[in-house]
């Protein structure tokens, strides 16, 4: 197998860690990087001497021969990249979300793409959630009934300067930001939603929500609820943590550890509590820059397009989640249960 | 077995969950707090400890240089990583550099004039990221300073974009400041490969080893082939992935290491303290 080719579009610090990645892989090399920050592209540069370095990313789709492209720039600008990138027939790694709201995922979808995609919802790839995963898909526990979730961080406390707090560039505020990860989660792990019903609070940004409490119905029939904010003192990193009911017990699943009350015994659950930490269920990875689940996303692209396989986050799947955010927003902005709309 | 009092805990890091960082957090929301635990550490025989530039940790050692009822040698961490992050996101790189430079009074002119002389300097952009890093450095130099040690974020992405020259000059930027370098790394075979390719000589080296093999990349069987080939010293962390490994099943392990004369210790009460010293030191 030849060296798969791979250029990045935006260099700040989610671009730098995958063009690290892809740079360390068996099967992928960095070649390009495209970024408009002039002092990031001098420094690039001089540290950088084998790497390719443009301003313009379609002058370098043009000029290079590339593979793949990871698009890490503002999400305002995932529409049009991915859009290009379909045109030179390039396999794309995109951050989350896919693009802004759901009518352009939807316009995404719509193209005839026939490479591979892969969306940067890292959670699907730690060792905790897929531990979960697992016992939900041999329903070890019986089946999943009610489930209450929160994603918090301590970031915003004050009006925010920036893209990320333009509604217009960012989509909005925690809820697709943070709520974003949450929502795709979900999908992973449970399936589905039918429909959501949603309270918001701008706070410290006039623009964009820092508070949502969100109830959830799923197609499946499970109900659930989520809090998101970017807004809780004393969160140093965004923390996801999910309580699921099941027939047979509850299961607390966060970044850092699986905690399980069982009513049944199984090989590796026993009956009463049982405590997983990610060091113990976290795999092995050719290389670790900010956590093995952001090696696992890009070595499961390299993989799918090696073997032609469909990686475990694609358009179709990371999709989802953009509807649901935008059916949360509907829900905010009529006061309404709204349904999740789905397809092209 | 040479002990280093570890200092995540004093920040509010756990490995374990979030719970227990937001636990750390509230015990040592007070200076005082974190004192006592270095100074039980000092009685209990710990000589070193390991700290990053987080402003937690400048809050200590001016408290330590102001009190100094024992001696402690010094591993600094740098650059804050996360604090850059939130920094750069706030306000752009070129911002962020504006407002260190500015704040720092390293010159010492208005608003205008300084965009200007950030555009002269910007010519050399590797000099205003070193100029930055030693502002973050100079605050902590009135204590001993063993090593500077540079981030496992920072070494281990220029590691993987095969970045040489920023590693070089790093060294000599350091050396420049009259200290002693090394690195913190979770892919030490990756390093080792690298310094060797690039020929430059076995640096100090801090890294995980644990009988789990958490955070060893690519595997424990590599990390632990390449450590016992390793000519330079060597400082094991996560050597108890938090607290999630047993005490005496990571002693054996690390026994098992006649090169690793270093591991670093997180504590959080004078127990804690002890039962490691015994085990570990």
């Amino acid at each position: 197998m030849d060296t798969l080719h791979v250029a990045v579009i935006g260099a700040g610090k989610m671009g730098l860690l995958h063009a690290g990645i892809f740079n360390s892989l068996e099967n992928s090399k960095l070649t390009a990087i495209s970024e408009k920050d002039e002092m990031i592209l001098r420094f690039g540069k001089k540290y950088l001497p084998k790497v390719h370095f443009y301003e313009d990313y379609e002058k370098m789709f043009n000029a290079e021969n590339i593979d793949i492209v990871a698009i890490t720039t503002p999400v305002f600008l995932h529409h049009s990249m991915i859009e290009k990138a379909i045109d030179h027939d390039l396999n794309i790694f995109v951050e989350k979300p896919l693009s802004i709201n759901g009518k352009e995922c939807r316009s995404i979808l719509s193209r005839n793409f026939k490479g591979k995609s892969q969306v940067g919802y890292c959670r699907r790839f730690m060792g905790t959630y897929s531990f979960v995963k697992e016992i939900l898909s041999k329903s070890l526990l019986g089946k999943v009934n009610y489930f209450d979730s929160r994603i918090f961080v301590g970031w915003v406390f004050a009006p925010g300067k920036g893209w990320q707090y333009d509604p217009k560039k960012s989509g909005g505020g925690a809820l697709i930001d943070l709520g974003s990860h949450a929502m795709d989660m979900f999908h992973y792990l449970f399936g589905d939603i039918a429909s959501v019903q949603a309270n918001a609070r701008n706070v410290f940004n006039k623009n964009v929500e820092d508070y949502v409490s969100v109830n959830l119905t799923l197609l499946n029939n499970i109900i659930g609820s989520l809090q998101i904010s970017w807004s809780i003192k004393n969160y140093r990193m965004p923390e996801l943590k999910i309580d699921i009911y099941c027939d047979y017990g509850k299961i607390t699943v966060t970044e850092k550890y699986v905690e399980i009350f069982s009513d049944i015994h199984h090989n590796s659950i026993k009956k009463g509590w049982n405590i997983f930490y990610k060091q113990d269920i976290t795999p092995e990875v050719t290389v670790n820059l900010a956590g093995p689940e952001y090696t696992l996303e890009d070595q499961n692209l390299v993989d799918a397009i090696i073997n032609d396989t469909v990686p475990m986050c694609n358009f179709h799947e990371a999709g989802k989640a953009s509807y649901a955010v935008d059916a949360v927003y509907a829900s905010i902005n009529c006061n309404s249960v709204e349904k999740v709309l789905y397809g092209v | 077995m040479q002990l280093i009092l570890g200092h995540n805990q004093f920040i509010g890091i756990s490995h374990i969950s979030e719970e227990k960082s937001r636990e750390k957090e509230r015990q040592f929301s007070k200076v005082e707090n974190i004192y006592r635990i270095v100074e039980n550490a000092s009685d209990l025989g710990y000589k070193n400890m390991i700290i990053e530039t987080h402003p937690k940790m400048l809050e200590f050692i001016n408290y330590y240089e102001k009190n100094q009822t024992f001696d402690m040698d010094f591993y600094l961490q740098v650059p804050y990583v996360q604090g850059y992050i939130q920094k750069v996101n706030e306000k752009g790189i070129q911002g962020f550099a504006l407002d260190t430079i500015k704040q720092s009074g390293f010159i010492q002119t208005g608003h205008i004039a300084l965009k200007g002389a950030l555009g002269v300097l910007m010519q050399d952009y590797s000099s205003i990221a070193f100029s930055i890093l030693k502002l973050e450095i100079s605050p902590f130099t009135k204590v001993n300073i063993k090593a500077v040690m540079l981030h496992n974020v920072m070494t281990d992405l220029l590691l993987s974009l095969d970045a040489k020259d920023a590693f070089s000059d790093f060294i000599s930027n350091i050396k420049k400041l009259g200290l002693n370098y090394g690195f913190v790394t979770l892919n030490f075979p990756l390093l080792a490969h690298r310094f060797q390719d690039w020929e430059l000589t076995s640096p100090l080296v801090m890294t995980p080893v644990n009988p789990r093999g958490f955070d060893m990349n690519p595997s424990i069987t590599i990390v632990s082939e390449a450590l016992r080939q390793h000519k330079g010293d060597l400082i094991a962390m996560n050597i108890l992935g938090g607290g999630a490994f047993p005490l005496q099943e990571s002693k054996a392990f690390l026994d098992s290491f006649e090169n690793i004369k270093y591991c670093v210790i997180g504590a959080s009460s004078y127990n804690h303290l002890r039962e490691n010293k015994e085990i570990f030191g």
